[in-house]
């Protein structure tokens, strides 16, 4: 029990290192913001651009997006560091990671907010456009607040699982939480700065998941 | 008289049923005319057709002066005129009566907040729903909320309403209540095309009655002509086996 406590509870050493890590926390939380926002974002924007069933567009899109559903986001981020130079386009590390995991959530919320869009009843549709809406105001007046509350459970979910993703930026040194962690467990061979991350995620994203939930309870309306 | 609504010839396919076949349909102002016949006649599409929520395969509409089925019209501008009423409904879930029957005042009619609110709650209170303007569709019962989809149709001031068995999905003990704001719209000799089983009501309301069959006008005349004398054979046999359910 006490070489438990010495190992992952040693509150000297958590001290010590706790303006290091607090540096990645801060580096987090801007990466998880990015991410979200721009994912988000990104994606609401295809789902509307693929409402208007424009093949020419649409093909390309459900191609990138099923293939950025498709690969791990490590191997997503290790491309856009390490091959995208030889198109001569070079990233820091920490564009890298923010840019690949605002494009895969992007990916999965184009098809989230989707699958939403099209669960939304035909008959809704027909009475927007029969009161002279067009399908662009019937789309956003319409459609589109209903088909969100049908993705907003699905969207809170894959919003947290990518967020928490950005600690595979320390494959490519970026310098956020797990990555100052590491370091800082390598420097005194003692891994209770790992235990100091893991309450920093914690202290990150349980408002994050809260936050989810009274997105949640918002957007459900009495039926 | 000039009619507000002309339909020549329009038909209507889905894959290789015909749904309907080409038709004629003329509807004078003020007119209400009821259309009737047995389920999968071709009511529903051929009243669909009318606002082009279902274009017509061919044939030509026209609508005041205007061919309305031709290329390059802007239906958005025709539909304005021409109410709908859905057989489910279809009331926006999150949105109050109020909002129902504001939403295309505010964004096809442009009305600021306040004259929306204004003409939205007229109409509710044309269909008697004024103290619920506030209520979401789920908390109304199914009467009223087609009483708001008739609001929402009656605030944007249309010249003729479209009703798609407006009753249909009701409940028996909350027809009435949908069929007399209707009969309110009648005496005020508002322009009416509806689809209905409601045999006692379309004798009392139309001015006209359409018997439909296998996407066909089989025949149509004053309530009182095709209701006691049919002179199809087909007519005749669809009322005597409406009256031997009853």
């Amino acid at each position: 029990m006490d070489q438990v406590l010495d190992l992952y509870f040693d509150f000297d050493t958590m001290q010590r290192f706790f303006p290091m890590l607090w540096e990645g926390f801060v580096l987090t939380l801007q990466m998880t913001l990015l991410v979200v926002s721009i994912g988000i974002g990104t994606g609401l924007l295809l789902a509307l651009l693929r409402a208007f069933g424009v093949r020419l567009i649409n093909w390309p899109m459900q191609f990138l997006v099923d293939f950025l559903r498709a690969v791990p986001p490590l191997v997503v981020i290790m491309c856009a560091y390490f091959a995208l130079p030889y198109a001569g386009l070079s990233l820091s590390p920490f564009v890298a990671t923010v840019a690949s995991l605002a494009l895969i959530l992007a990916a999965f919320a184009e098809e989230i907010f989707w699958s939403g869009i099209t669960s939304v009843n035909r008959g809704q549709w027909e009475a927007g456009r029969a009161t002279g809406l067009n399908f662009f105001q019937t789309l956003v007046h319409i459609v589109l607040p209903q088909g969100v509350r049908l993705a907003v459970p699905l969207l809170t979910n894959r919003t947290i699982e990518i967020s928490k993703s950005t600690s595979l930026g320390s494959a490519i040194s970026v310098s956020e939480i797990l990555n100052q962690a590491t370091n800082a467990q390598s420097i005194v061979a003692n891994p209770s700065p790992l235990t100091l991350a893991a309450l920093m995620y914690v202290v990150l994203f349980v408002p994050l998941v809260a936050m989810s939930r009274w997105v949640e309870r918002h957007y459900r309306w009495q039926h | 008289m000039t009619p507000i609504l002309s339909a020549q010839g329009i038909s209507r396919h889905f894959g290789s049923i015909t749904a309907l076949s080409p038709s004629d349909l003329d509807v004078a102002p003020g007119e209400v005319v009821v259309l009737i016949g047995p389920s999968g006649s071709g009511k529903s599409t051929l009243l669909r057709c009318l606002n082009l929520l279902e274009p017509p395969d061919s044939g030509e509409i026209r609508f005041r002066d205007q061919c309305i089925t031709e290329q390059g019209v802007n239906l958005d501008q025709v539909r304005r005129s021409i109410g709908m009423v859905f057989q489910q409904f279809n009331l926006y879930p999150h949105m109050t009566a109020l909002g129902n029957v504001t939403l295309a005042l505010r964004r096809v009619h442009r009305l600021s907040r306040e004259d929306a609110r204004t003409r939205g709650m007229a109409a509710l209170e044309e269909v008697g729903l004024a103290k619920q303007h506030d209520a979401h569709p789920g908390n109304l019962s199914g009467g009223q909320q087609q009483r708001v989809g008739i609001a929402r149709a009656l605030a944007l001031d249309p010249d003729i309403m479209l009703f798609d068995e407006p009753t249909s999905a009701l409940d028996p003990e909350l027809v009435g209540e949908v069929l007399s704001v209707m009969r309110r719209l009648r005496d005020r000799k508002m322009t009416m095309v509806i689809v209905t089983h409601e045999m006692g009501f379309a004798r009392d309301v139309a001015d006209r009655v359409v018997f439909m069959n296998e996407g066909a006008i089989i025949e149509q005349g004053p309530p009182e002509t095709l209701f006691t004398a049919p002179t199809q054979p087909r007519t005749r046999e669809f009322l005597s086996r409406l009256m031997e359910h009853r």
